[in-house]
């Protein structure tokens, strides 16, 4: 101590600067410390900054990882093979599993989207924990803006229920509350923005759609609407497999579905009756008008129908049984009636629908009503469904053959017509190889001088072996259903043609005389027609002006294009036409002004009405129409005189019937030159 | 073991006792001392951590895990709000535990194992929370509840109704918040 102070009193400039350095020596150890624990500072501040960097990098990743991966399996579930419900049930399942969720409940859209109502359709991991909650929900249903699901169908977005304590939604939050399920939330699932269904979810934590969770949501929203599409696809599908396109009615394959359901249905007793209506004249309304015209025909017709039996439903005092009504053809509609109630009413109902279909208010212009055939048949005991059909065809068929417009009830009767008819084809395929045609001719008279014979009409006779004489009536129908005509109608027009070759030859009277031809529609649409009768004008070395072919209304309405194309070539070559039957059918302007003909024959229905003022009122008008169209008129099934004079003081040109004439065989009626 | 819990105990240390206390800990317990939240360090460190700070302060492990977890909560506010920003309550809170727990794991370590709370109610309408871990971490749990009802200004009373520690296959805590 002493040599201390010594040393430093020896050496007092030494000590200064010692104790200058050991100062500085400490500063500089003070500074140095609290630079390092600056530079630590630093340090730590850096690496926790740049761990959260990384953290929150890393787990935005593993986040979105997560999403995707739970989309992927939504979308997997979405497509899994089985139904609507499956696929619902497992996206439900998928979603809940992996966002650790309660339940997952399934809503489908009503009301036209005012109103989201569970399907019963849902997901829990723990359902009889909240059993109570799922048996409420199950079934529940929300008009839109209420509750969850309402809310979602009024925007269109994933909304929250953050705490379902605090919510209003009524006794569903408030039992969600009580089963422990804090927060809920809801989004839709779309097609193509719109809300089809909607998904809901319950857990006991808190959810909060922060916005990746609302794009995973969204996305989710629109994989499950794939099921949605598909399965709407397929109802379209199944639809329009069992449903007619034009009119959405029923079709063929349903209805016979149908047919089968109430005949098991049915006990011992199948009550079951189908009505076959059928539309006569369509196929006018096509070629005239277009097709167009006819479609709207038929979905009129359709419309008709269905609301005739809605009617009678409404009608109806013990709403029991039922009705179905299906479009199973082109023109045919079939109305299934099933039960007591609705069987007994057929007849009935098929006057209302004539009457309805009668109607012209709504129809294009120039179609004055809807007329139908209708056949009623009841399903037979075992119930033969093909029988059934059958049957009600058959007195469709009747009905078409008293004229249309009317309604025939099927009877055993018919069934011996059916099978008479099936005989009757049979017979004819004989005929036609055995040549048991005959022609007889008919005289057609000057209206001015009755006595001076202008032509003869054609007609063909059956000499069946064994019952006789056969009225073309008793067969054409037949040979016309059947496609025998083309043959019949070939040899017919061939004879005729013949007849005209031996008429022409007798010289004389003979010389300048016609034979009129009928050819069915069949026959004179056919491809070889013309070229046909261009081919016998020369075999048969006649001269073209004194053949003259008849052909019906029918012919002009089945194919009117066709049907000009031939009439043209005929004509050029100097061969007559004919418009038979005029009056009976869809006497329309319009093709008879399209259509060149040069004589019109007045239907002898008309000729048949005459004491009564309105018939020779429309003959007048025939007759008008006819100057108007530089057509010659001739009028049929003239009885008598009086008849004759009425119809030739009416304008009629020349006269057809029993009173100048009945039908001859050929050397006969020749000989009345 | 995550980073997070070793730096997270850290501050705690430091915090409470001053940066010498967690040095000392650290040549106490003979671990490596340092630690990233973005690593994951042996069980042991944890464990040797704890063991030195009860020898330390003369108290039980229990005692420290519940301190450090009640301590960590305002901490891990800081780091992580929007884990905390979304909640009212601290049940709310309490609830989401796995889905923050599950993504901070594995977002690192997709196989890593980690705990899976199990929620239920009984018939009081207490929260049951179940919890199976090897660790037998139970009082830190108990420690981050405490810290959630001190964040969100609630109490509670929390019951080991069964603990893995007395023998039990799993530990589950009653959790009964006051009115």
């Amino acid at each position: 101590m002493h040599a201390s102070r010594r040393w430093h009193l020896q050496d007092g400039h030494r000590l200064a600067s010692v104790s200058a350095l050991h100062d500085r020596i400490e500063s500089d150890t003070d500074s140095r410390v609290q630079r390092l624990e600056r530079r630590l500072e630093r340090e730590r501040k850096a690496r926790i900054d740049a761990e959260a960097v990384a953290e929150a990098g890393l787990r935005e990743l593993y986040i979105s990882q997560r999403r995707l991966k739970l989309l992927h399996k939504v979308t997997v579930a979405a497509n899994s093979p089985g139904g609507l419900r499956q696929s619902l049930h497992a996206a439900l399942e998928e979603i809940c599993t992996d966002l650790d969720l309660a339940c997952g409940i399934a809503y489908t859209v009503t009301d036209g989207g005012e109103a989201a109502r569970a399907i019963d359709l849902w997901f829990s991991a723990e359902p009889s924990r909240i059993f109570d909650f799922i048996e409420l929900s199950r079934e529940a249903e929300f008009a839109i803006g209420e509750g969850l699901p309402g809310r979602v169908l009024a925007d269109g977005k994933a909304h929250s229920l953050e705490d379902t304590s605090q919510a209003a939604d009524g006794e569903g939050s408030a039992l969600a509350f009580t089963a422990g399920l804090g927060s809920g939330f809801a989004f839709p699932i779309t097609i193509a923005r719109e809300t089809v269904a909607v998904f809901e979810f319950f857990c006991r934590k808190m959810i909060h759609l922060d916005p990746p969770l609302r794009a995973l949501l969204e996305q989710i929203g629109v994989q499950v609407g794939r099921v949605f599409e598909r399965e709407r696809s397929r109802q379209v599908l199944l639809h329009e497999a069992r449903h007619d396109a034009l009119t959405g009615l029923p079709n063929r394959i349903a209805l016979l579905e149908r047919i089968r359901a109430a005949a098991i249905a049915g006990n011992d007793d199948a009550l079951v009756k189908i009505m076959v209506v059928d539309l006569d004249g369509l196929k006018g309304v096509n070629d005239l008008m277009g097709h167009h015209a006819g479609d709207q025909l038929i979905k009129t017709a359709a419309r008709r129908l269905e609301a005739c039996v809605l009617g009678h439903q409404r009608s109806m005092l013990n709403a029991g049984g039922s009705s179905c009504v299906s479009r199973v053809g082109g023109d045919e509609f079939i109305i299934l009636l099933e039960g007591r109630e609705w069987i007994d009413q057929a007849r009935g109902l098929a006057e209302k629908m004539h009457r309805a279909l009668a109607e012209s208010e709504g129809l294009l212009p120039g179609i004055s009503g809807i007329a139908a055939s209708i056949g009623i048949a009841r399903l037979e005991g075992t119930g033969d469904l093909d029988q059934l059909v059958r049957n009600a065809d058959v007195a469709m068929y009747a009905a078409k053959e008293r004229g249309g417009s009317t309604t025939v009830e099927f009877d055993e009767s018919m069934r011996d017509t059916f099978r008479f008819r099936d005989e009757l084809e049979k017979e004819l395929r004989e005929a036609i190889r055995a040549r048991q045609f005959l022609l007889n001719f008919q005289p057609i008279v000057e209206a001015a001088d009755p006595n001076v014979i202008v032509g003869f009409e054609a007609l063909v006779r059956w000499q069946h072996p064994q019952r006789g004489l056969v009225h073309p009536a008793d067969f054409i129908p037949a040979a016309e259903s059947c496609g025998l005509i083309l043959y019949l109608g070939d040899w017919v027009l061939e004879e005729a043609c013949a007849a005209i070759a031996r008429l022409n030859a007798c010289g004389g009277r003979g010389a300048d005389r016609y034979v009129s031809v009928n050819v069915a529609a069949h026959q004179f649409l056919s491809a070889s027609f013309s070229a046909r009768v261009g081919e016998l004008i020369m075999r048969k070395g006649i001269d073209p002006a004194n053949l003259r072919l008849e052909v019906t209304e029918g012919v002009a309405i089945t194919d009117a294009k066709r049907t000009r194309e031939v009439l043209e070539q005929i004509r050029a070559w100097g061969v007559k036409t004919s418009l038979d039957d005029f009056g009976t059918g869809y006497s329309s302007l319009s093709y008879l002004q399209q259509l060149p003909f040069d004589t019109l024959k007045i239907d002898k229905s008309f000729v048949a009405d005459l004491d009564d003022k309105r018939s020779q009122q429309i003959v007048r008008t025939i007759v008008e129409l006819a100057r108007s169209l530089d057509l010659s008129v001739v009028a049929e099934g003239v009885e008598d005189a009086m008849q004759g004079e009425l119809l030739a003081a009416l304008g009629c040109d020349y006269l057809q019937g029993y009173h100048y004439g009945r039908p001859l065989a050929e050397s006969e009626a020749f000989a009345r030159l | 073991m995550k980073g997070i819990v070793f730096n997270i105990l850290q501050e705690a240390v430091e915090q409470k006792f001053g940066e010498d206390a967690w040095e000392s800990l650290i040549d106490a317990s003979g671990v490596c001392g340092a630690y990233t939240s973005l690593g994951s360090y042996p069980d042991q460190e944890l464990f040797a951590l704890v063991a030195a700070a009860a020898a330390l302060l003369e108290t039980n492990e229990a005692e420290v895990l519940r301190w450090f977890g009640r301590s960590a909560m305002p901490m891990l506010e800081v780091r992580y709000p929007e884990l905390f920003v979304n909640h009212r309550t601290s049940r709310s809170f309490i609830l989401s535990v796995n889905d923050i727990i599950h993504p901070e794991v594995r977002k690192l370590y997709a196989g890593a194992s980690c705990p899976h709370f199990h929620f239920d109610e009984d018939t009081e309408g207490r929260l049951l929370l179940g919890y199976r871990s090897p660790r037998q971490l139970c009082q830190l749990a108990h420690g981050f509840i405490d810290g959630a009802l001190d964040l969100f200004d609630e109490r509670a009373t929390i019951e080991h109704l069964l603990c893995m520690h007395r023998g039990d296959g799993i530990c589950r805590m009653a959790i009964d918040w006051h009115p």
